[in-house]
């Protein structure tokens, strides 16, 4: 029996498997089931889930927001615990690595360049315009001064946020380390402390019986516009999981975490930010703490959390970072580490000059996410569970184009591309991006799912009349037949 | 040079976890019964939650 250790070679940037996209080995998975939720816990305590909560009580009161919060949450969360968590956890793969099966190489590093540098950079925008409302509420209250909330002030304390970001991250995975240790459980207590303030101010009757803050005529449309909002909350996950639950030791551990540490954390968070936007009367989290907790513990935890902001900034550009250096190729391989990160958070820093833009439309930017996000999982789950039974050729995800069975056309399979496309279309045409503006059949259908069915149905029979028929992508019986671990009949792929 | 030593290393690894004759090897699959639970979970949870919480 040769282990791997025999023949090991010393631990290097270019043969550590965990800071590229090298296929993992046994001794560096590091994640158990508790590691993967305690991760899971520190990632979705982050700030956004304040906003997500005022978000959702736009729509509707306590009661509602319980509802729509754990059903939208319950339903993106189960699709992304299965892709990309299970493939890559099972083969131990990078996130982007694993959709070179779906895409074809060139077409995952167009994916995965177009998901860092719009979906993160708006994430890390709407993060540190945040980090500019709390610095500024707290300068407001404590040196007295009118600073408003859309200013160029608020604009140049969020460039400060970048850049201290991007002093941060030149130290590299330990600051990630570091500063999510102190953060997380920040967070908790601040999660709680607002909690018991909402309670010792407001009783659970009351509560309920506080409005929304700026709901449509209908009831109905309100509660499917929240349990929506909260769809595209879960799948905002979808590009920073796959790569932690990698690290997990068994396929378990790659699942339940996401339902437990993600998916209850989450929806606790939101629920504590919905109550708290209720009972103030505003979305904003920064405007929560000095009314919840008085002058001085208002203005410590609206400190806190403004900084919370920026680390959740350093994490999530840290995983860009690590993505772009992993997938981009030869080119973005030779890019410096520091020269590399500003270039990831150089839209970030324009973005913060339209704070009322990018902040104040929340939820119609968390829905932007979810038009990409929602198709993509739902191909990536037909694609690994129907058509490939669970099983990929690893080797083939390594193979250059034209010697590899995912090589499709030069590299790209339009058919997937196309079946994206045909759900974002979907979703668009349910629910309007940038009015917001629902069409009659949202009510009974949401818009996230029918374009996730919309997009696995079109992908599955794409695959089979022309990809297949056309001897590409691998998806031939001979092919997906037979492949690595052997089949169990109760497993799932 | 990177791109050398990176593809020696991936070569190993890929033999590594390719052979039957190690220890190293892919995690098994998700067992069906799990997403079945979560899923039937979540489901039940649903119905009750919209009974509950739907805006009257």
């Amino acid at each position: 029996m040769t282990t791997a250790s025999e023949t090991e070679t010393p631990a290097t940037p270019d043969n550590n498997g965990t800071l590229n996209e090298l296929p993992l080995l046994r001794g560096e998975r590091i994640f158990g089931f508790w590691g993967y939720s305690s991760v899971n816990v520190g990632l979705s305590i982050a700030t956004w889930a304040f906003l997500q909560g005022g978000a959702v009580a736009v729509y509707v009161g306590a009661k509602a927001a319980i509802a729509s919060i754990f059903i939208g949450y319950g339903i993106s969360v189960l699709m992304v615990a299965l892709v990309p968590c299970i493939p890559t956890a099972k083969y131990g793969i990078e996130q982007w690595v694993s959709l070179r099966s779906v895409f074809g190489r060139n077409g995952a590093r167009v994916l995965m360049i177009a998901a860092v540098a719009l979906l993160a950079a708006a994430w890390n925008a709407v993060l540190a315009i945040m980090f500019g409302h709390a610095l500024r509420n707290v300068s407001n209250q404590v040196a007295g001064t009118e600073l408003s909330n859309s200013g160029t002030v608020v604009s140049l304390i969020s460039l400060v946020a970048v850049v201290f970001v991007w002093v941060v991250l030149a130290r590299g995975a330990i600051s990630v380390e570091w500063v999510n240790r102190i953060v997380a459980p920040g967070l908790v207590v601040v999660t709680l402390g607002m909690l018991a303030l909402i309670f010792t101010q407001t009783s659970w009757s009351e509560l309920v019986a506080i409005p929304p803050l700026a709901p449509t005529g209908s009831d109905h449309l309100n509660f499917m516009l929240a349990v929506e909002l909260n769809m595209a909350g879960g799948f905002a996950w979808w590009p920073h999981v796959g790569n932690l639950a990698r690290l997990t030791r068994s396929s378990r551990s790659a699942f339940w975490p996401n339902m437990l540490g993600l998916f209850l954390t989450s929806v606790v968070a939101a629920i504590v930010g919905a109550f708290a936007a209720l009972a103030l009367s505003s979305e904003d989290p920064t405007m929560w703490m000095i009314p919840l907790g008085g002058a001085v513990l208002g203005v410590i935890a609206l400190t806190f959390v403004g900084f919370a902001n920026a680390t959740s900034i350093v994490s999530q550009a840290y995983s860009s970072l690590i993505a772009l250096k992993g997938g981009g190729g030869r080119l973005l391989r030779r890019v410096p580490w520091l020269a590399l990160a500003a270039g990831a958070l150089a839209p970030v820093a324009i973005l913060v000059f339209f704070p009322g833009a990018v902040y104040e439309n929340y939820g119609r930017f968390v829905s932007w996410g979810a038009i990409l996000v929602a198709p993509l999982c739902a191909v990536q789950l037909v694609d690994y569970f129907v058509l490939r039974r669970g099983k990929l050729r690893v080797r083939d995800l390594y193979l250059p184009v034209n010697e590899s069975r995912y090589g499709f056309w030069r590299g790209y399979n339009p058919f997937a591309f196309l079946a994206v496309a045909a759900g974002a279309l979907t979703y668009v045409a349910l629910l309007d991006p940038v009015s917001y503006e629902p069409s009659g059949v949202f009510g009974f259908t949401t818009a996230s799912i029918p374009a996730a069915v919309v997009a696995a149905v079109l992908h599955y029979l794409l695959t089979r009349l022309v990809v297949q028929r056309a001897g590409r992508g691998g998806y031939s019986t001979r092919d997906v037949a037979g492949l690595d671990q052997p089949g169990r009949s109760d497993s799932l792929g | 040079m990177y791109d050398q030593s990176f593809h020696m290393e991936l070569e190993r690894r890929l033999e590594l976890l390719e052979s039957s004759g190690t220890d190293e090897s892919f995690l098994a699959d998700l067992p069906r019964r799990d997403v079945w639970v979560a899923a039937l979970t979540l489901a039940v949870a649903t119905v009750l939650l919209v009974w509950w919480g739907y805006p009257a």
